[in-house]
């Protein structure tokens, strides 16, 4: 079973550094929707030992990105920020939304409750 | 000053298998910067795995990837079980690692034709798919499929493999084995195939280890990470120490690959001669409740599923981190400084791209 260190987010990039210094790889992050918003877990390794941070967040809170330390992080935020809509501060490459997804794709489609369709649907093109 | 360019590179390009768009920031021939674009394939794959129970959803990961379909189950199952408690059964835990060293040994084989079509070399890419096809047959014959096993279940596995079809894997196992060692000096002496790789898109042991690079990728810049040292499965009784090369350039990725093609096979062998009697699965009982990560040695790489469960059928959340979507940061810091001509054969598929993994 996962035992995970709960963090708040202004405990996350001093966290960050102290792990990247020790030599812990970053592994991916998971966003969970749960009924106050989200539950991020970030997940490093070293030597096959896993660490798990836990950081709660209200549903319009902003996270600060961890790609300053873990630059490999920027793939699972922006994937977090197109499928649940959670927002970084910080991050490397921000693909605003449109990483995974379109522009009339649904509107963050992980979360439970998503908006159908979204606003400018119709254009149909890929703007990247 | 030289003027830069901007290519969209893919996401259709005749090397590439899979659509993978890169934008290329050129400086006459040489890349100077990269920028992945993604989601021409996304399926969606973990929200449905919400929607469908916990026993269905091994359905559901295994056409994660057609290539490694089988470590896509393995993987959940073993982190189901884990929630559950489950014990299995030590001839399914054999017979697990025997589906995942044949599925390795496929998918370097194909990986490796890919990149012998790549570098122009027709020959070498017939011939090594002449011997993945001895591979398939045996996947066919053990598992009743050649691309989705369907072999692995929660609680074990659905299928045996008697000891007179053993005896044939084998023998068949001889022959790949036999052809394995014919191509073996065509691809690591061969003159043009050196002159072609060595020394390009090289990965240090520390830039690799920063940017999170995992499998042959991660392996070939010296680092020994090798998921299978955990022990899962039956890996904890069978004798092998992870293929490590030092170089973390593209001809050190091929020679990483190449030996772990000659590992499978012995580690196929050594789970057949140690399997033992006794039964295949054991019977589910009551739900996943509790949060884990299951990881498993993908072909690529470390494969990562998250998995919580709430003690009903269907799980709150399944989050797979494929060995891609871990070696695309490396990819993006090889490309700059390679020349464009490089991209697509001696560069990306050095990573053995799998886009289906990446967009789940």
């Amino acid at each position: 079973m996962l035992q995970a260190l709960e963090l708040a987010p202004e405990e996350l990039i001093p966290r960050a550094h102290q792990l990247a210094l020790k030599g812990w790889r970053f592994v991916t992050m998971t966003c969970v929707q749960v009924d106050s918003g989200f539950e991020v877990l970030y997940h490093f390794d070293r030597e096959l030992e896993m660490e798990h941070l836990r950081i709660r967040v209200s549903k319009d809170q902003v996270l600060p990105s961890i790609t300053p330390v873990y630059f490999g992080a920027f793939l699972a935020e922006n994937e977090a920020q197109d499928f649940f809509g959670l927002k970084f501060e910080n991050l490397s490459v921000d693909y605003e939304g449109r990483f995974f997804l379109t522009a009339d794709s649904p509107v963050h489609p992980m979360t439970r409750t998503p908006t159908p369709e979204h606003g400018e649907k119709g254009e149909g093109t890929r703007d990247r | 000053m030289t003027g830069r360019t901007v290519i969209p590179f893919g996401p259709q390009h005749p090397v590439f298998p899979e659509p993978l768009q890169l934008k290329l920031v050129l400086e006459e021939e040489k890349v100077v910067e990269a920028v992945p674009a993604m989601g021409y394939v996304h399926r969606g794959l973990e929200k449905l795995a919400e929607q469908k129970d916990f026993v269905q959803n091994v359905f559901l990961v295994e056409r994660v990837c057609g290539i490694c379909s089988f470590m896509h189950a393995l993987c959940y199952c073993e982190g189901i079980e884990e929630l559950m408690g489950i014990e299995v059964p030590e001839r399914a835990r054999y017979l697990r690692v025997i589906w995942a060293e044949l599925s390795r040994l496929h998918s370097h084989h194909l990986w490796l034709g890919l990149v012998a079509d790549a570098l122009g070399f027709e020959s070498l890419f017939m011939q090594v798919f002449r011997n993945r096809e001895i591979i398939m047959d045996i996947i066919e014959a053990t598992s009743g499929s050649r691309v989705i096993m369907g072999s692995c279940q929660v609680g074990g596995v659905r299928r045996d493999i008697e000891p007179s079809l053993m005896k044939e894997v084998l023998r068949r196992l001889d022959s790949v084995r036999y052809h394995l060692d014919q191509v073996t000096p065509a691809v690591l002496d061969e003159y043009t195939v050196k002159e072609r790789t060595s020394g390009l898109a090289t990965l240090s042991k520390d830039q690799a280890y920063k940017l999170g690079a995992v499998g042959p990728v991660a392996r070939a810049s010296g680092i020994s990470l090798d998921v299978r040292t955990l022990g899962y499965a039956a890996y904890e009784a069978l004798d092998f120490t992870p293929v490590l090369e030092e170089a973390g350039d593209s001809y050190a990725r091929i020679v990483v690959r190449v030996r772990e093609m000659h590992q499978s096979i012995d580690l196929v062998r050594q789970a057949a001669a140690r399997i033992p009697d006794g039964k295949l699965s054991v019977p589910i009982k009551g739900k996943p409740e509790g949060e884990t990560v299951s990881r498993v040695e993908q072909p690529r790489g470390e494969l990562v599923y998250y998995i919580r469960a709430n003690g009903t059928k269907n799980l709150e959340r399944l989050r797979i981190r494929t060995p891609t979507y871990a070696n695309i940061p490396p990819l993006l810091h090889m490309l700059p400084g390679s020349q464009l001509a490089n991209v697509p054969s001696v560069v990306v598929l050095s990573i053995d791209p799998c886009i289906s993994c990446v967009e789940r």
